[in-house]
């Protein structure tokens, strides 16, 4: 019977989170009644497995651990099970309008993101408490606390930044839908808003069985991008040939496309104009589908030089520059980050080279 | 030089603005190229074709108005559960519940109390905090055999039989390497027994080092 749950438990553990890991994890088990600890290496991904060790009648603790991928060398806990008499199940859900999830999402542990300026929910389930009066409040409830951490802004790394608490509650059997809110880190802006908010619920500790985490998924929020150019203003009047211009794009989602735009005449919403040679840039697998691009999963800096506006704008007249960046928001329809309307007059050029040759002779 | 009628001068004029206004297109023309087609066709997006913005990117101020907006209902949905006085630790108890030995590069990381023999020289191989990458027992032990190595116990002893302990204790105590408790190839805490006396307890020259 106890061989039964042991493989069952794993089989659990195994069938929700294990075809999302690399090779570099394991399992431990610790028995809830000695608090003797069991590792198991794990080098197969996907499909249940048999723990050799039986589970006690006082139950186990199954945790499965695994390292950060390439340079981040981090163990992170990816799911945790009980197998005990009475155990709580939490499950949270994050729901973004960007597809992207790290991780099983089925899991414990998994990572969606969103954009700062972007609502999204949380919907929390928790089941198998006790609601029968007396019950200690491991048995009718458990923890559910809100974290968040700010990011480097410049790096986007989440290395050496503490967390902070945003809230703490209990919760009992039931479902509550938490949104769609809007994130509360702690940035200078809502528009620069970098870092992460974790939900993690933990089961109290009672009966020998301390304290545990039984979900923690994250949600990323990166910043919304921002976009200019210099040399070049509101307004200004071109009579010569246009400067070399640089954009500075900054912020770019880690899915998206993101381009500059000219065309004749004044800004209007929603005009294709001819795409600048050069400015284009295409982060993720959506706008990279066939190159084999490795997925970028934070934001971009770039700056562009452009040196041949003036090819753009050979007539005399008013142009609209514009940068359009698409990303997996608003289903992915086109928001303009800038746009800068000037003008071309050579004309001026060559009257002055009238005025000169009307001079009048001796 | 004789004057030309003014007639001519005109005319010599107007076909010396015109060459020069000729001129200056030209130039103009050879200067500023028009882009080319490829660059001037909307270019198509995995597939796509470009589209026109349907709109301007949030400014900070109507973002502000929408999240607080937005998250005034997390007060509401607060009266939903109830207040947590005393938070429990969220932090995952794999450090305090580990031993990390250190191969100068990389680490790795077994069960607390599986430390059966650990010889004094060796001793600044377990190390207080992770260092370095980490490397999962089976890898770990392939990579350093040579000063630890993994010893096979049964589950009764893992549990605190003395008896198989001090067995297998006697086979390990001059061996020059770390040895690991294991159990079908996976570390595994060694159990004192339940109503030890000292001389039972862990007589393991390892004892210390496998409590936190």
């Amino acid at each position: 019977m106890n061989q039964l749950r042991t493989i069952f438990g794993i089989s659990q553990l195994c069938a929700l989170s294990l075809c999302a890991v690399t090779t570099d994890s394991f399992v431990r088990q610790t028995d809830l009644a000695t608090g003797q600890v069991y590792d198991i290496p794990y080098t197969t991904p996907g499909g249940p497995y048999t723990s050799p060790l039986p589970v006690s009648d006082k139950g186990a603790k199954f945790e499965l651990f695994a390292r950060g991928t390439a340079w981040d060398t981090n163990i992170y806990l990816l799911d945790t099970k009980l197998v005990y008499a009475y155990a709580p199940a939490a499950t949270l859900t994050i729901t973004t309008e960007d597809p992207y999830v790290f991780g099983d999402p089925t899991s414990a542990t998994y990572v969606k993101r969103t954009r700062a300026d972007r609502p999204f929910t949380v919907t929390t389930n928790v089941s198998g408490l006790v609601n029968a009066a007396g019950a200690s409040l491991a048995e009718n409830s458990v923890y559910y606390a809100v974290q968040a951490m700010n990011y480097d802004l410049a790096s986007y790394s989440p290395l050496n930044q503490a967390t902070y608490p945003l809230h703490s509650y209990n919760l009992g059997n039931g479902s509550i839908v938490w949104g769609p809110v809007y994130h509360e880190l702690t940035s200078p802006t809502l528009m620069t808003g970098c870092g992460q908010q974790s939900y993690t619920f933990v089961r109290y500790a009672a009966d020998q069985v301390p304290d545990t985490i039984l979900s923690q998924p994250t949600v990323q929020i990166w910043p919304v991008a921002t976009a200019t150019v210099d040399k070049i203003t509101g307004g200004q009047v071109f009579i010569d040939r246009i400067p070399t211009i640089t954009f500075t794009m900054n912020h770019l989602y880690p899915d998206s496309r993101t381009y500059a735009q000219i065309y004749p005449g004044n800004a209007v919403l929603g005009k294709v104009g001819t795409l600048i040679t050069g400015t284009e840039r295409r982060y993720g697998t959506t706008y990279n589908p066939a190159q084999g691009v490795t997925p970028t999963n934070v934001p971009q800096d770039v700056q562009i030089a452009i040196d041949n506006l003036s090819a753009y704008a050979s007539a005399d007249g008013i142009y609209t520059l514009e940068v359009i960046t698409e990303t997996p928001f608003f289903g992915r329809a086109g928001e303009r980050l800038l746009n800068i309307t000037f003008e071309v007059d050579r004309v001026i050029s060559s009257r002055a080279t009238l005025s000169t040759a009307e001079k009048p002779g001796p | 030089m004789r004057h030309l009628p003014p007639s001519v001068s005109r005319l010599l004029f107007t076909l010396a603005f015109l060459c020069g206004w000729i001129l200056c297109q030209l130039t103009a023309s050879a200067q500023f190229p028009p882009p080319s087609p490829l660059s001037s066709a909307p270019a198509s997006a995995e597939g796509t074709t470009r589209k026109g913005p349907t709109h301007d990117v949030i400014d900070e101020t109507t973002l502000r108005g929408l999240a607080q907006t937005a998250n005034q209902h997390l007060a509401s949905l607060a009266q939903k559960t109830r207040p947590a006085s005393t938070p429990p630790s969220s932090e995952s108890s794999l450090l305090t519940s580990s031993i990390l030995i250190s191969d100068g590069d990389h680490f790795t990381i077994v069960p607390i109390g599986c430390v059966l023999h650990l010889p004094a020289t060796l001793r600044s191989r377990v190390i207080p905090k992770p260092k370095g990458d980490v490397l999962f027992w089976p890898d770990f032990l392939k990579r350093n055999s040579s000063w630890i190595t993994a010893k096979e116990v049964s589950l009764p002893m893992a549990h605190g039989d003395t008896k198989e302990a001090r067995a297998i204790l006697k086979q390990v105590e001059t061996e020059t390497r770390i040895v690991i408790a294991v159990y079908s190839g996976c570390p595994i805490t060694i159990l004192e027994p339940a109503q030890s006396t000292p001389a039972q307890s862990s007589p393991t020259s390892s004892t210390a080092i496998n409590k936190r």
